[in-house]
């Protein structure tokens, strides 16, 4: 094969180069015209209102909002479900870490199988799954008649409206985020560099502490960070399966709205919410960079 | 196989680690659907009679019917809407220097990134303001911003794969820039569009957060008809038809959507 492939240089031949690049330059921006505006008026300009009201808005400049927020109230609020973000995310990565190493290094109809489940759980509504949640764990659901069944509990375990339920439904809906962000990571890793550790003597867990799971870290980190963040704005979840003992900042957001109809105190403690997030997002950034969401470099 | 580290037993622990994820992963979708198809009030596992009239009380009774109906309308244009603004996005940004991508792709990941709750109080007030809480098309171009990185994700991701060279062999040939969109990268970008337009589609007609917010007392949609009949006690068998429902149009959408990937990477290769 002689041909040769052809480069910009020669594909472009006969192109004044300067009028391409500004005829792009043009054509780009008038398809980015419609998205910009849209993401402007339709995200920028709500969450900059909020901004606006939560410093007092028509009334005048004030940081009433935020001095309420300091209250010992709304700390314990946050740490409280920073603590439930904390302790979901710990858990999805446990518990997906050996499945994502199955998905990229065995291939079989297990793996096919766990693939197929996963997306199909991505897939189904939250609310279903949630609510799907309730039944399995209900006094005379199903996990509750099969633990007295096999004789494990003499009386039915209270599994739902609790925060045992919070975080079972948590963890079930954010784990496929985790193994799916694993996953891509595992597969990158140089399968010869584990070999060639055993074969220089080696032990499976040496290889598997100084080789692998080093290389695996810049998954397990981005995954976490991901399932932190969804887990932080959770309000579906929480709200059905915790029946009032799991409170999280979100729902507490909503009862500022519908049942204290404090504007300025919900738009501050969105606004606190929403620079977390944009934090978190930032860091993602640094890390793992947003384009690798975007399916570039993979 | 590329698996070194486990030996033999070591698989096997783990075979029955993934058999055991996989139910526990499964569990609440195989449950909905026995519970849906039983004739009883109850909600034993295994049914002992069959029948539908879960599904029928969705279309029959007219509360439920108009949500299903809203949702789907709603949906449809929202996820219109994200999917044409979504491409052209994805397209823009594939096109524009690094520095003005990488701060574009951080303003439009943003809807997934932010609670849903800011997004949503954020909406209400603005609305509230303007006095369009509880209309349809305020509430479809707030759906279509939430869902619009949805469409994005698959389609960059799509781009990025897709041959350099032909942009610039289509301009060669004497295409205009507009005429290599249309009739080059599109017809490539199309699984992925439709994709996108799916993960939209879904999560729109799934979404309470905003809903809630935005709808007012008049229009009530099918998430926020649910989420009612769950905070009652979620007793309302019709709950389960509608997830079932939601469980089927998911299976079939992914079945095209894998079909039509595959066709679309055999004929890749094969022209080649």
């Amino acid at each position: 094969m002689s041909t040769t492939i052809p480069n910009r240089n020669t594909l472009l031949a006969g192109f004044s180069s300067a009028d391409w690049e500004s005829q792009r330059r043009r054509v780009t921006a008038v398809l980015l015209i419609l998205p910009v505006v849209m993401m402007t008026l339709l995200f920028l300009v709500p969450l900059g209102y909020l901004l606006w009201l939560s410093f007092g808005g028509p009334a005048g400049f004030s940081l009433n909002a935020y001095k309420q927020l300091s209250a010992p109230f709304y700390i314990n609020l946050a740490l409280f479900t920073l603590q439930l973000a904390f302790l979901v995310t710990i858990a999805c990565a446990v518990i997906a870490y050996p499945l994502a190493y199955m998905l990229a290094n065995i291939e079989n109809t297990l793996s096919r199988l766990v693939v197929l489940g996963l997306v199909i759980s991505l897939w189904l509504s939250v609310l279903a799954r949630t609510y799907s949640w309730i039944i399995i764990l209900q006094r005379n659901g199903v996990v509750n008649n099969m633990l007295q069944w096999m004789g494990i509990t003499d009386g039915p375990l209270s599994l739902v409206y609790n925060q045992t339920g919070v975080y079972i439904g948590m963890i079930h809906i954010l784990l496929p985020y985790m193994v799916m962000t694993l996953y891509p990571t595992m597969r990158a890793i140089d399968g010869s560099l584990v070999r060639s550790a055993l074969s220089l003597g080696a032990t499976p867990w040496t290889a598997f502490r100084r080789i692998y799971f080093p290389l695996s870290m810049s998954g397990l980190v981005s995954g976490s960070i991901l399932v932190f963040t969804m887990a932080i704005g959770f309000f579906v979840t929480p709200a059905i399966l915790g029946g009032g003992s799991a409170n999280t900042i979100v729902m507490a957001i909503q009862n500022q709205v519908q049942v204290l109809v404090d504007l300025p105190l919900a738009a501050a403690t969105s606004i606190i919410l929403l620079l977390v997030s944009m934090l978190i997002l930032v860091v993602y950034e640094k890390i793992a960079g947003v384009e690798k969401i975007f399916g570039e470099g993979r | 196989m590329n698996e070194y580290l486990l030996g033999l037993q070591g698989r096997r622990v783990l075979f029955a680690y993934a058999i055991v994820l996989i139910l526990f992963i499964i569990l609440p979708a195989l449950v909905l659907v026995p519970i849906s198809i039983s004739a009883d009030d109850s909600f034993v596992i295994i049914p002992e009679a069959f029948s539908l009239r879960w599904y029928e009380q969705l279309v029959g009774d007219p509360r439920w019917r108009n949500a299903l109906v809203l949702s789907l309308q709603v949906a449809a244009v929202a996820s219109v809407m994200a999917t044409i603004a979504g491409v052209l996005g994805a397209i823009g940004i594939s096109r524009a220097s690094p520095k003005v991508a990488k701060v574009l792709r951080l303003i439009f990941i943003a809807p997934i990134i932010v609670p849903l709750m800011v997004i949503g109080v954020g909406f209400y007030m603005l609305y509230a303001r303007m006095r369009l809480v509880g209309s349809f098309f305020p509430l479809c171009l707030a759906h279509a911003v939430l869902v619009l990185p949805f469409v994005m994700l698959p389609v960059s991701a799509r781009l990025y794969s897709i041959d350099k060279r032909l942009e610039w062999a289509a301009a060669s040939l004497g295409a205009g820039p507009y005429r290599t969109i249309f009739r080059v990268q599109l017809p490539l970008l199309a699984p992925s569009i439709f994709a996108g337009f799916v993960f939209a589609f879904i999560f729109s007609f799934d979404e309470v957060v905003v809903a809630q917010f935005l709808s007012g007392p008049r229009l009530e949609t099918l998430p926020r008809r649910m989420w009612e009949g769950i905070q009652m006690g979620g007793l309302e068998k019709t709950i389960t038809a509608v997830t079932t429902a939601q469980l089927l149009l998911a299976v079939v959408a992914m079945l095209i959507i894998s079909i039509w990937q595959r066709r679309s990477a055999t004929k890749a290769v094969s022209s080649k």
